[in-house]
């Protein structure tokens, strides 16, 4: 017996992916393998997982002048974006985990110059980012078949980068994914919104907090899994980006440009990291709760040394971690003010 | 959601560029905003803002 999620055989053959709860399926309803995304339940650990075969003939690391994602130059190689300039562009995924009718996957390309980061942009530009991220999860948000919007960004060949090019990825889930779920959980084991209280509890003891300005607030958290890791978090309780007013927009680029600038200073190196903005679900019994803020996983501990995920954290579910929050924040909070 | 969030299509007519087709612009926020299906099929949006603008968003 094979389980799937909800499968609509013919409809959509070469975007087809499983939504929702499963259902029990016979050999013979299992779809074939090509040109399709597949979900299935984890029973054992109560999560989904997704098949999106066709992203192993994804581009990988490709030499500067065949960068998908550079612009298209007049009598140039053709890219993903035939412009000869642009701005910030996105665009639906060529190799996607999720397509229509469920879900979605687009990647946000945050300038048509190959090299530079997040923290390199111009604020003007970051501030552009924030309202681009603001109307995709407003488009993305508005489908039926989308209950979680997720945009983030993988940084360096650590954690998985094919693309060096400046850009981060949106993925429009047709289910509530594990781990903002633990997020709502949180908010009814704390009796109110779990993000406001740790951050009042971050302010109030402030050895970890690392960035500050007048409506966002960074920090390393109390219970911190990866030796470096920062919650980039809007002061006033604002479930997505859509109830955040344009001052708050600004202060978000602010911060998490303070940040990413810090992170390359700290060990004088382009620090690799997973970057997530958590917003409220879009749809689903979590719809119009949360509150935004944008976490960033950092797998380097040193310089030189990255932290693997091994038995405990795979097998157990446990980070074990050789760095003490207060003393990385520490280090980080001294690397922000020397790269402001 | 706040007003200025809204999608604002403007007035101008639809056209064909190069076998893809274009969508008049909107306007979202202080963004200027494009789109675009490429010729595979996907969507593709090129965004423009005011105090960044360089590009136009015009296709090769």
């Amino acid at each position: 017996m094979v389980w799937l999620g909800r499968i609509l055989a013919g409809a959509c053959p070469e975007r087809l992916v499983g939504a929702g709860r499963p259902a029990p399926l016979t050999d013979a309803q299992v779809p074939t393998r090509t040109g399709m995304s597949e979900l299935r339940y984890h029973e054992l650990r109560g999560e989904q997982v997704v098949y999106a075969i066709d992203r192993q003939e994804r581009t990988f690391l490709p030499a500067a002048e065949h960068c998908p994602l550079c612009p298209t130059r007049p009598g140039g190689e053709p890219t993903e974006i035939p412009a000869p300039a642009f701005e910030i562009a996105v665009f639906e995924n060529r190799f996607p985990a999720f397509a229509s009718p469920h879900g979605a996957a687009e990647v946000v390309v945050y300038t048509d110059s190959h090299t530079g980061s997040l923290g390199t942009l111009t604020h003007e530009r970051a501030q552009a980012l924030m309202w681009v991220w603001r109307h995709r999860y407003a488009e993305l948000g508005a489908r039926a078949d989308v209950e979680y919007v997720f945009i983030f960004e993988n940084r360096g060949v650590e954690v998985g980068v094919t693309l060096h090019h400046p850009h981060g990825q949106i993925y429009a889930y047709p289910f509530l994914p594990p781990v903002p779920a633990a997020e709502l959980a949180a908010d009814a084991r704390l009796g109110g919104c779990a993000v406001c209280e740790l951050s009042a509890r971050e302010l109030s003891d402030g050895r970890r907090v690392v960035y500050e300005n007048k409506h966002v607030v960074v920090h390393v958290p109390y219970a911190a899994r990866w030796a470096y890791e920062a919650h980039v978090v809007m002061r006033a309780h604002r479930t997505d980006l859509l109830e955040c007013e344009p001052a708050e927009l600004d202060a978000l680029a602010a911060g998490l440009q303070a940040l990413v600038r810090g992170y390359d200073a700290l060990f004088d190196r382009v620090f690799p990291y997973v970057m997530a903005v958590h917003q409220a679900p879009t749809g689903g019994a979590g719809r119009g709760r949360g509150h935004v803020h944008v976490e960033f996983y950092p797998p380097l501990r040193t310089a030189e040394k990255l932290k693997y995920l091994a038995g405990s954290e795979q097998g157990a579910g446990t980070f074990i971690s050789d760095t003490l929050p207060e003393e990385s924040a520490l280090a980080l909070r001294a690397a922000i003010g020397d790269a402001t | 959601m706040t007003p200025d969030s809204e999608p604002e299509p403007s007035c101008d007519p639809p056209s064909e560029h190069d076998g893809r087709r274009e969508e008049p612009p909107e306007t979202f926020g202080p963004l200027t905003l494009r789109r675009y299906v490429k010729d595979d099929g996907r969507a593709l949006i090129l965004y423009t803002h005011p105090d960044t603008g360089h590009a136009e968003g015009s296709l090769v």
